[in-house]
């Protein structure tokens, strides 16, 4: 149709210039996905950490910082008074933005691009380390990616209801949980892709990996191997959109309920209450 | 920050980003405006879904425990859970005992999308702006800090859809979802 072709942009702003200019020059990747995000990082309780966030969060606390994500930029608050944060610091990461996750003094961000790494300097800011490109596994498709990590690996979803046609003509939907190499987080290295029944939130807690699945439930993962882990269990009788691993309970949210185990047994977690809410 | 563009942000861009977040769509990249002779006179597309805060979008406060709807979202500092219910407010719940998690408050907060805790403060987007909340009550919430305009969110078209749909227009309230329709002249397109 024409009027794929004479479409005029109207930039509304030098952002949005900047947005249709990144858009044009990778319009080949532009077939995407959009995830909510809240990634959260059940994995991450150092004692820097005052609360826990599943993998879909977009701000997230650290010590006395705030960091937060919208479409482009990382930015740093001031929370030393807890009553009045302050942007002291603001920074363009790329484009598509979703989620923010925290460990040990690094930030893991995914975006529908690929993921980033941060350090977070003793100012607070963070500094830009290295980056995974998922065109290197996904060439045609943008995923939803919540991003999850430890010391050495990060495990990120990637998930897209729209079909890719592969070189052959086949087409595929995207459900793949990619395991990355981030012992040094300059240069991130592939360690394997996993197909995983459309996944959406992530926690890590030691060798453990809980992967909510959505309508197809939860999954629980050892991943003392991560180019070859092992799936321990699944359940089905819920939903999952995201997850929290504290301790020996386990919080996963669904659209509509709160749902908590016990995983002291991955192989066989217990239900230790379902509230569809409120419950009061 | 330069007020006008707070306001702008406030009002325009942040909601559209929190509609596509609740499609969990595959999403294209860029839309555009139509010049007049390209306006089609009715065609299947998309229209946008306004929210209706019922009131002012920059008012937060408590209100009691309710059924969640969009959860998108969780958060805890140890016995507290805090549910983000996508766009309206977040869950207030006590799980001291997780065997018999107690539904306490919630929390109307428009346009949230996520939230953290921090020292015992709830923290959260309200639409494009940083709210600080006091929630020693949390069935009596008080914002003690706001930053207008910090989230530049720019995804006010049907973030996964490819053809028309009808422009997104801040003065009709917040941008909450996207729904099939037959559509009228559209002015708008993804591509």
């Amino acid at each position: 149709m024409s009027y794929l072709l004479v479409a005029k942009p109207q930039p509304k702003s030098p952002m949005k210039t900047l947005l249709y200019l990144l858009a044009a020059g990778l319009m080949i990747f532009s077939v995407g996905c959009e995830g909510d995000g809240n990634a959260l990082s059940g994995t991450e309780q150092s004692a820097t950490v005052g609360s826990l966030s599943g993998s879909y969060a977009r701000l997230i606390a650290v010590g006395n910082y705030l960091y937060a994500v919208d479409q482009t930029d990382l930015i740093t608050f001031d929370a030393s008074d807890r009553d009045d944060p302050r942007e002291m610091h603001r920074q363009t990461i790329g484009r598509a933005v979703e989620t923010l996750f925290h460990h040990s003094g690094n930030l893991f961000i995914g975006s529908r691009e690929g993921m980033f790494t941060y350090t977070i300097q003793n100012d607070g800011v963070p500094q830009r380390r290295g980056e995974f490109a998922y065109s290197e596994v996904l060439p045609m498709a943008e995923p939803c990616d919540p991003v999850v990590a430890n010391d050495n690996v990060a495990y990120a979803t990637l998930y897209s209801d729209r079909s890719v046609s592969d070189p052959c003509g086949r087409t595929q939907r995207i459900q793949m949980l990619v395991a990355m190499d981030i012992t040094d987080l300059d240069d991130v290295q592939l360690i394997r892709t996993y197909e995983v029944p459309s996944p959406r939130g992530l926690a890590l807690r030691g060798d453990l990996l809980f992967v909510c699945n959505d309508a197809s439930g939860l999954t629980v993962f050892d991943v003392a191997n991560p180019s070859d882990i092992q799936m321990l269990s699944r359940l089905t009788d819920m939903e999952a959109w995201d997850v929290i691993a504290k301790d020996d309970v386990l919080m996963v949210v669904s659209t509509t309920e709160l749902i908590q185990y016990d995983y002291s047994d991955p192989s066989a977690l217990v239900e230790l209450s379902r509230i569809p809410m409120p419950r009061t | 920050m330069h007020l006008g563009l707070a306001s702008h942000l406030q009002a325009f861009r942040f909601p559209a980003l929190v509609l596509s977040a609740a499609l969990l769509l595959p999403g294209c990249s860029i839309w555009d405006s139509l010049a007049p002779e390209e306006v089609p006179d009715e065609v299947f597309g998309r229209r946008p879904v306004y929210l209706d805060v019922g009131g002012d979008p920059q008012s937060i406060y408590s209100l009691p425990p309710r059924a969640l709807r969009n959860g998108a979202g969780i958060v805890t500092d140890g016995i507290w859970l805090y549910i983000i219910d996508l766009n309206t407010g977040v869950h207030v719940i006590d799980n001291t005992d997780p065997e018999d998690p107690i539904s306490i408050a919630f929390i109307w907060i428009p346009g949230v999308r996520t939230a953290t805790i921090l020292d015992g403060r709830l923290i959260a987007n309200n639409l494009g702006d940083l709210v600080t909340i006091n929630i020693d009550d949390p069935t009596n919430a008080q914002v003690v800090d706001r930053d207008s305009g910090l989230f530049l969110d720019d995804l006010n078209f049907p973030e996964g859809f490819f053809g028309f749909f009808e422009c997104y227009d801040p003065s009709r309230g917040i941008l909450l979802d996207w729904e099939d329709a037959n559509i009228r002249n559209p002015k708008c397109r993804t591509f």
